[in-house]
């Protein structure tokens, strides 16, 4: 059993630290998946991966992670924007929703890494800061906002690796 | 770069049919996908993931994430204009469990999964009185139901 820094870093309410000590004493049953009879009997999973709701690259987003041998052994959480979604201030309901998600995934599953898959042409963004950029324009700002949300998470989780990527529509995906 | 204080909602920047909420757990991923494939709706849904699916959003334990889920359904309208949301739950749900306090399984754990998944497609029809809603329950072989 690790330790509880990662709830307490998201601050978790009594109600909250409930449902924690009771993922805990649930024994071979156990919250988000950490079932006995699967392939991660232990409760370790490689990863926890967030990418964009975007319609156009859901099964881009699978197989990237397949063909990275990760198949089954990734908790996938989906907010629109990817790294935006985590850090804007417009919707701040879903930066406390992810941080809560990952805690969860981190106590449950023991995941190590987190990575974070912008995409170009996301409509989150245009939504968001209102414009529509292109090129390298578009890059650096997905790269703000990757690299805003790498270092929360290294704050509040210094023991996690970060990566992040930018996906291009046609599913290829370079780091940034 | 700043965010502005006045949004902008591009409009004209394409079509989904629907909008899919599941789960958080490591299992189901390529399941999922294979099913929405087979539905012939491949690349054709926006998809938003709590843990619990149906439960991330009705519970009061984690009151965030459904504001969260109810942002994103705000967006997949505007964005792309979907005509419909389906609400897919899994058995052996370690939400649920916690949650609950239960370790259900086959007609128990259904009605306890078709109370949430009830609780939230009712909260949908309030809002979007024009959106389709469907209730699924897969189970960890991938095989979908369809939750009345």
């Amino acid at each position: 059993m690790h330790d509880h820094s990662c709830c307490d870093s998201i601050s978790l309410p009594s109600s909250r630290r409930r449902f924690l000590t009771l993922a805990g004493l649930g024994g071979g049953a156990a919250l988000l998946g950490l079932a006995p009879r699967v392939a991660h009997a232990d409760g370790n999973v490689d990863s926890v991966v967030l990418s964009c709701m975007d319609y156009r690259l859901m099964d881009d987003v699978g197989v990237y992670m397949n063909g990275r041998g990760l198949k089954d052994n990734y908790d996938h959480l989906i907010l629109a924007g990817a790294s935006l979604g985590a850090v804007t201030n417009k919707y701040p309901h879903w930066g406390q929703a992810f941080f809560e998600h990952l805690g969860l995934a981190i106590q449950l599953h023991n995941v190590h890494r987190v990575i974070v898959i912008d995409h170009r042409d996301c409509g989150a963004y245009r939504v968001i800061f209102g414009k529509d950029t292109k090129g390298e324009e578009e890059k650096k700002l997905h790269a703000t906002q990757l690299h805003k949300l790498a270092k929360l998470i290294n704050q509040k989780q210094p023991k996690l690796a970060v990566e992040t990527y930018l996906m291009e529509l046609d599913g290829k995906v370079n780091a940034v | 770069m700043a965010e502005p204080k006045q949004v902008i909602v591009p409009t004209g920047t394409g079509q989904a049919d629907a909008l899919l909420l599941s789960c958080i757990d490591y299992r189901l991923p390529g399941k999922i996908a294979r099913y929405m494939e087979g539905r012939g709706l491949d690349a054709n849904y926006d998809h938003v993931i709590l843990a619990g699916a149906s439960l991330g959003v009705t519970n009061t334990v984690f009151p965030h994430w459904g504001q969260s889920f109810r942002d994103h359904l705000d967006l997949a309208i505007k964005l792309h204009n979907i005509r419909r949301v389906i609400i897919l739950d899994h058995r052996e749900c370690g939400s649920y469990r916690v949650i609950f306090g239960t370790n259900l399984s086959g007609d128990e754990e259904t009605a306890q999964h078709a109370r949430e998944l009830h609780r939230l497609a009712r909260e949908i029809h309030d809002a979007y009185p024009s959106l389709e809603v469907e209730k699924l329950l897969m189970a960890l072989d991938g095989s979908v139901e369809t939750v009345e």
